[in-house]
């Protein structure tokens, strides 16, 4: 089977900056890729060359088959394209705005109405139909700006940053909205430079830094990889004597490297070994009376495998 | 091409294949996009009173113009047959008086026309593409199978409406000329194709600038530059062209259409091509217009042979051509291939970081 993006060593410079260096890249058939880097990584223009908006200097990339270099009318056919940054045509009505894109594909006008209306249904934005585009919140016209891309049903969502600048709330939405466009088949490749947020959305993701691919796969699988070791928060039932005496007996296990009980009276530790050394050292506890409540990896775990992955010589380069 | 060439065939999709997926004939993906393009830039200009406020002004000051002319020429034709008749109180005038009359505000609307298509097509059509590129709203147009130049034309013929909307407004006030005479309804049909030519041509001049530059405000400016330079500029270089080669033969002035300025520098000034359309519909009064045109074509007025389309056929012509070029040049410049370069690349320089000890 064809991958819905296949990527070959695209290359991209400006003057002798390399924006992006040799990226080599598969995405399977409905997947949802995150592409995760710091700003200025490559992301954003590994996207444009993807939507056929630049081209590249060497190497290549084809989505469905088509390559975005020969074919890129085909390819153009195939996504739905959502750039980081986008504005919005004055004095055109929601409606109006995604008929707009709709008529370039060649839709007729009246299945094109029940395409927008569709559209508008899925997005939520039904009742702001007859609204101006620019009166629409920054979230409403992110997830406009999503519905446009989406008018010729596409096979491959290109999203560069869609959360990028909305509020919590409208974050959640907008993951829930790419879910069910995921669960239509659609194939998502999404990029964001905060690995987090793509950690329970990605199917896998590919961490980015300075043009180059520095680690792709599932996240538990990256994650698996490059730590070295980790940090567990630990709870114990009990108070603080209990909390005392399992920080002593933690602190004698040989996978722990040191064990600090925190102001709120839970335990944080940091493991010298993978998963299955966690799993030792609960199984361990748990068993010699210790009541453990909750025992998992630091939310800001991932944040920090990241801030590792990309930033290995920060040092040489100050 | 190497052996890992992209595959002929399409792969079977996941999807169901709507009719969007299958690629439509480029005909129908132009017209497609011409008429996208087209109605929501129409859409934008007319909505509101805005247009018909404009056009509500502009045919009140035609309106005061005909009349001016018409108050003018009709004093004028009264003075002088009272001085003919030697103090009898004449009030009336001849058929020939009202012919001129009539040449005379069919001029005048003409030149005005003239003057205003070219002081506001260039304003219109400089923002089409670099005001795409500014709200950032080119990119997403791109990145659909649009036809380029069907966006290209879209946006020069949508961002013309309002001065082909002017152009015919005035189409009733011009006919006014038709109850003095002395005009051919083929008069009127010179006039509006000549005008219909120059806004398309000085249009397209702005649409070209709009795509070289990337900021509206410099690319405006600079469309007002060329089309100076086309009116003024051109009438200034054949007039110092012409004073400057006038030949003499013993010192002795060989007249003046004895002077060695091409006439091409006019062929794109459309005041020159107005002159020639006054000219041509007016040939017998050897007026202004027509010895103007005489020494510009290097043609004799000739009473047996009265001068005809000396000039503007080939004006109009070039106005086209012009367009054309500029129209399929703007294809080019945001044609896919060298299309959206970022005004900053978007990563910092790599090279200038040391790479990691191995």
């Amino acid at each position: 089977m064809i991958p819905a993006v296949r990527i070959q060593g695209l290359t991209k410079r400006y003057g002798t900056v390399q924006a992006v260096a040799g990226v080599d890249l598969e995405v399977g058939e409905g997947e949802i890729f995150g592409l995760v880097g710091p700003n200025g990584a490559g992301k954003t223009t590994t996207i444009r060359m993807l939507a056929t908006l630049i081209e590249p200097s060497a190497g290549q990339a084809q989505i469905c088959g088509f390559d975005i270099r020969a074919q890129p009318n085909s390819v153009r056919r195939v996504i739905g394209y959502m750039p980081d940054t986008f504005g919005v045509y004055d004095d055109m009505r929601v409606w109006e705005y995604l008929d707009f894109f709709a008529q370039f594909y060649v839709i007729p006008s009246a299945q094109r109405r029940q395409v927008v209306a569709d559209l508008l249904e899925l997005v939520e934005l039904t009742s702001r139909r007859e609204d101006y585009v620019q009166s629409l919140s920054r979230g409403m016209q992110q997830r406009l700006c999503l519905a446009h891309a989406l008018v010729h049903d596409p096979r491959v969502l290109l999203l560069d940053e869609p959360a990028s600048g909305l509020d919590p709330r409208a974050r959640a939405e907008l993951r829930e909205l790419l879910r069910e466009l995921s669960s239509l088949g659609k194939t998502i490749v999404i990029s964001s430079h905060i690995l987090p947020e793509l950690e329970e959305l990605c199917t896998a993701v590919a961490i980015i830094d300075r043009g180059r691919v520095l680690a792709s796969g599932s996240v538990d699988q990256i994650q698996a990889r490059f730590r070295s070791g980790s940090v567990v928060r630990a709870r114990i039932l009990g108070g603080p004597d209990a909390a005392g005496s399992a920080q002593e007996f933690l602190a004698a296990q040989p996978e722990v490297v040191s064990v600090e009980i925190m102001s709120d009276g839970r335990l944080e530790l940091a493991l010298g070994g993978d998963d299955d050394a966690s799993a030792a050292v609960l199984y361990r506890a748990m068993s010699t009376g210790h009541r453990v409540v909750s025992f998992g990896p630091v939310a800001s775990d991932l944040e920090e495998l990241f801030l590792q992955i990309t930033s290995p010589n920060e040092e040489s380069a100050a | 091409m190497t052996a890992e060439a992209a595959p002929a065939t399409p792969p079977t999709p996941a999807t169901p294949a709507t009719p969007a997926s299958r690629e439509p004939s480029a005909l129908r993906s132009f017209w497609a996009s011409i008429s996208a393009v087209g109605a929501k830039e129409s859409r934008w200009r007319m909505r509101g009173r805005r247009a018909f406020v404009v056009v509500t002004i502009y045919v009140t000051l035609v309106s005061l113009l005909v009349y001016a002319v018409y108050r003018f020429m009709y004093d004028q034709a009264l003075m002088q047959a009272q001085f003919q008749s030697e103090g009898l109180s004449v009030d009336f005038v001849s058929g020939s008086v009202s012919a001129q009359i009539g040449q005379a505000i069919f001029g005048a609307i003409l030149v005005l026309q003239t003057v205003l298509t070219v002081m506001v097509a260039p304003a219109l059509t400089s923002g089409a593409i670099s005001v795409e590129r500014e709200k950032q709203t080119l990119e997403l147009l791109i990145t659909t199978p649009v036809s380029t130049l069907g966006l290209v034309v879209g946006k020069l013929f949508s961002s013309l409406a309002y001065v082909f909307l002017l152009i015919a407004a005035s189409v009733p006030l011009m006919s006014i000329v038709f109850a003095f005479g002395g005009l051919a309804p083929e008069d009127l049909v010179r006039a509006y194709v000549l005008l219909v030519a120059v806004a398309f041509g000085i249009g397209s001049i702005g649409l070209v600038m709009s795509a070289l530059v990337k900021r509206t405000q410099i690319a405006t400016a600079l469309s007002y530059l060329v089309v100076l330079g086309l009116t003024i500029g051109t009438l200034a270089l054949h007039t110092y062209w012409m004073a400057s080669t006038t030949e003499r033969e013993n010192g002795a002035f060989r007249g003046m259409r004895s002077h060695h300025a091409p006439e091409a520098i006019l062929w794109l000034n459309p005041l020159a091509a107005d002159l020639d359309v006054v000219c041509t519909g007016t040939p017998e009064s050897y007026g202004f217009t027509c010895s103007y045109i005489s020494l510009v074509t290097k043609r004799e007025v000739d009473p047996a042979n009265p001068m005809r389309d000396a000039l503007w056929p080939v004006s109009a012509a070039s106005f086209l051509v012009l367009g054309i070029t500029l129209t399929l040049l703007t294809t080019q410049l945001i044609a896919p291939s060298r299309r959206l370069r970022r005004p900053r690349p978007a990563a910092p320089p790599p090279e200038q970081r040391p790479e990691p000890a191995a």
